[in-house]
């Protein structure tokens, strides 16, 4: 992307803000001129599309349930630097000469019948690392080790990135249909490989998080769009931290998909069943990725739960199960493979608990609350449904047996990280892992609960990656993570939240230290050298790297 | 509590804990104590240092990845619209490729001797009087080379008599017949000795006591590392317990800075402020112990196991 690119895409933020402004002045319009349809619009009888805020990490339900004082920011969030696009252009005078503003008529319906919120949070995190490993989030990339320069230097990072936009529109239903849809942005799009280090941050191109429409019907209800993965029951069991979701070892992912899922309501028990059809794990298999899940929620013992470091959330006690099953078909191992294929298949099985220890009734009072959230989840070929996870794993290089220059390359159709051919060379391998993740959240009895602290504890392991990494690249895999975290917060106002937090991230690597040699004497082939043999990855203790991270967050929730 | 209050407190932990969270080094330092140049008990003679016996040098854990042979482009051109290859784990065969080559010799490209960090078997300093030093470093171990079938297997290399010039020459597997190249190939760089190559069979494996299933058709070869190198040039003291050195290499000439403490006949060394010892990737310390002739060039008078052959013992 150039810079023009970047300033194309700028001004189309601009057009879009002002477009949402627009709509949204004229939404807080409307409502001043109906709020009961608002209202009406918004919940519904059921209120499910209140489940539907609840389900996204988005504060908007917490912070309705705080009731935070109502304003309209969205008609100052358009303030446009008027060093980057210049003065704006004089507003249109609004007299009776020049008839009614221009408005772009709804798809049916009236307008007013529409509800729009636009909604989202403006965040700054400051962090300071142990080590230069990380981005922003804690990824699952290697950690640097002791001795070496990023591993023995420190990195600060100062980043409003993760500050979120979004927008829920509900149309009035019709014939029985209630229709929804949710787009949402953050601030973590791709940026140039060679752009500065100050443009990514700086700049910070939008990224699609959300872009989904919901059709409820008295038979099933339908997602369209990207949304949440259903494996894990993403967005519903997410862990209360002040770092970035998802923290090591959680599956926290979004897909296109086509979801149908059907609610039981069975006195204080909800009975939730869904299918999804989702975008594969490789697009060139073929086929479609394949989730399904059960969701059992008890509404008469609910806690206060935190997604993230976001806005509580009334949660009732909670399980889920879930799996996916994904195909893979890649090249054979060869630079001109032809038209042959290798065909493999991952899966995955995903249970997770939302337990209420200390259970509140609702949330302006949710001292003393007490909640825990647990995970477990094994698979093979899923690791990216753990974000951006690879565990260093990659294709081998080819060999070469012409010699020829340059080297041949395999043309691989498929992200790093979920298959790969064994030694043998003949077969592509999924690569296993299994998860677990616990966490604990606790509002302190302070006037309502607004301190509260959190401890996350996670781990990750794969039993077979390095037995799929040739023995040269051991030392690029990790084979084990670990992850814990302590945090602090404090809600300053409803919708101003603090949030301080210490997190240490390990992972054991796929070589081991090398057996003390022999002083004095070269030891002879097969003398017995203390240690035995030097066999890179045998023999030694495991080789580990840690991260340690502070982090002090702000956010204002809309 | 008073939103400036929390928010001092928290700026305060969160200084706090950044402050004294970095991972520990393998290597802790030994000391910069000082005491004055490292050449001979008199203040005239040079000096020579090797390893004290059962003081291991120190090196970090690190991880030298194998260079990947794709990204050399082997004489090729980079050109805009041309992507670059994507990451990769190394070779399964270590770039070896196996055939019908000449003779008795099945290896058409020879294998990558790949040992990742090689620990410090033998380490010679020499501190002269004229401000000139000389190191020689090694690196030792015995170390495997696991070759998978496919690689013995899939570009026509086939078993064969050892010596093809002999009729009656008997007709061996052929990690046998790669061990004849192999070894050939070692002695030539100077660094790879004593190269034996058998099948990978659980038998082996149990004999070496290597963890993970055998592979009856690969080969495991097995060679003895003796890797010496090592700068030499001129070296300064300076005030604060630091060896200022200038190696005269034309691959390494970056000046280096070295803390010291020189107690008796007992040196240590460090690299100042995290670096490598003598330009040795991951080495971190010498612990070194003075060379003598006779009791005269030691400071405790004591010239202990002196080689009878050399001529040479050390300082005790």
């Amino acid at each position: 992307m150039t810079y023009r690119s970047l300033a194309a895409v700028g001004i189309s933020i601009l057009l879009v803000s002002s477009s949402l402004s627009t709509a949204a002045a004229r939404t807080s319009a409307d409502e001043d001129a109906a709020p009961a349809k608002k209202s009406n619009g918004a919940k519904g009888d059921d209120g499910k599309w209140d489940d539907d805020a609840k389900a996204s990490d988005e504060p908007a339900a917490g912070a309705d349930e705080e009731s935070a004082p109502k304003s309209k920011p969205a008609a100052k969030a358009v303030a446009v630097p008027v060093d980057e696009a210049g003065p704006p252009p004089p507003a249109p005078e609004t007299t009776a000469e020049l008839g009614p503003a221009p408005e772009r008529p709804p798809v049916y319906g009236k307008r007013s019948d529409w509800f729009m919120a636009p909604y989202g949070y403006a965040r700054l995190d400051m962090i300071e690392d142990s080590t230069q490993s990380f981005e922003d989030g804690i990824q699952p990339n290697l950690i640097q080790r002791a001795g070496t320069y990023r591993g023995d230097h420190r990195r600060t990072i100062i980043t409003a990135r993760d500050s979120r936009l979004g927008l829920f529109v509900g149309p009035p239903e019709y014939r029985g249909i209630r229709s929804s849809s949710q787009i949402e942005f953050d601030f973590y799009g791709l940026t140039p490989t060679d752009a500065r280090r100050h443009d990514t941050v700086v700049f910070a191109p939008l990224r699609l998080r959300l872009a989904y429409l919901k059709l409820e019907t008295k038979v099933v209800d339908v997602v369209a769009g990207q949304y949440y993965d259903l494996f894990g029951w993403n967005g519903s069991f997410y862990v209360g931290t002040v770092g970035y979701l998802g923290v090591p070892a959680e599956v926290y992912h979004r897909n296109p998909q086509l979801r149908i899922e059907k609610k039981l309501h069975l006195g204080q028990l909800d009975v939730t069943v869904a299918v999804a059809a989702v975008r594969p794990g490789e697009r060139d298999s073929g086929l479609p990725e394949g989730q399904a899940g059960l969701k059992l929620a008890y509404n008469g013992w609910t806690g206060a739960s935190m997604p993230g470091f976001g806005r509580p959330q009334l949660q009732p006690l909670s399980v889920g199960v879930s799996g996916l099953y994904r195909a893979f078909e890649v090249p054979v191992f060869r630079a001109e493979p032809g038209s042959q294929a290798l065909k493999t298949y991952g899966w995955g099985v995903a249970a997770q608990l939302l337990l209420p220890i200390i259970p509140v009734k609702n949330l302006k009072d949710r001292g003393n609350a007490l909640t825990v959230i647990g995970e477990y989840t094994i698979g093979t070929g899923i690791a990216d449904m753990y974000t951006f996870m690879d565990g260093g794993s990659r294709f081998p290089i080819l060999p070469n047996p012409s010699n020829t220059t340059p080297s041949p390359i395999y043309q691989s159709n498929v992200d790093p990280g979920l298959v790969t051919f064994d030694r043998t060379l003949l077969n592509v391998k999924t690569i296993d892992w299994q998860a677990v993740v616990g966490n604990l959240q606790y509002y302190l009895p302070v006037d309502g609960g607004r301190l509260w602290i959190e401890g996350t504890y996670s781990r990750i392991w794969s039993d077979n990656i390095k037995e799929l990494t040739p023995f040269a690249s051991w030392g690029g895999i990790f084979t084990k993570m670990e992850y814990f975290d302590a945090n602090v917060g404090l809600d300053i106002t409803p919708s101003v939240v603090l949030g301080l937090s210490f997190q240490s991230v390990a992972q054991t690597f796929g070589d081991v230290t090398t057996p003390t040699p022999i002083y004095g004497a070269v030891p002879a082939l097969n003398a017995a050298t203390p240690g035995g043999l030097s066999v890179p990855g045998t023999g030694g203790d495991p080789i580990s790297a840690r991260n340690n991270r502070a982090q002090l967050s702000f956010a204002l929730f809309f | 509590m008073t939103v400036r209050s929390t928010l001092a407190s928290l700026l305060a932990s969160l200084a706090a804990l950044s402050a004294g969270c970095k991972q520990d080094v393998l290597c802790p330092s030994l000391g910069a104590c000082g005491g004055g140049a490292p050449v001979g008990v008199n203040g005239h003679t040079d000096a020579t240092w090797v390893l004290a016996p059962g003081h291991p040098s120190c090196s970090e854990d690190l991880y030298v990845p194998a260079v990947d042979t794709r990204l050399a482009m082997q004489g090729g051109t980079l050109t805009t619209g041309m992507p670059a290859p994507e990451p990769a784990v190394f070779d399964w065969c270590v770039l070896l490729v196996t055939g019908p080559g000449a003779g008795q010799d099945i290896e058409v490209a020879e294998p990558r001797f790949y040992y990742g960090e090689g620990p410090i078997g033998f380490a010679t300093l020499k501190f002269g009087m004229d401000g000139h030093f000389s190191s020689g470093i090694t690196r030792t171990g015995t170390f495997i080379l696991d070759f998978p079938a496919y690689c013995m297997r899939a570009f026509g290399a086939m078993p064969g008599p050892l010596d093809p010039t002999d009729p009656n020459s008997p007709v061996v597997d052929v990690c046998t017949r790669l061990q004849v190249p192999l070894r050939q190939r070692g002695v030539n760089t100077g660094a790879y000795q004593n190269s034996v190559c058998d099948a990978n069979t659980p038998e082996l494996r149990a004999q070496l006591g290597l963890d993970g299933a055998a592979d009856p058709n690969g080969c495991l070869c097995r060679f003895d590392l003796d890797e010496t190198g090592g700068p030499a040039g001129t070296y300064v003291m300076e005030p604060d317990s630091t060896i200022l050195d200038f190696p005269d290499s034309v691959n390494s000439n970056y000046p280096q800075r070295t803390t010291y403490c020189l107690q008796g006949d007992n040196l240590k060394l460090t690299g100042a402020d995290g670096a490598y010892l003598f330009d040795q990737r991951g080495l971190r310390t010498l612990d070194l112990v003075r060379v003598c002739h006779d009791n005269t060039e030691c400071a405790s008078n004591n010239c202990a196991n002196i080689d009878p052959v050399k001529g040479t013992g050390l300082c005790q």
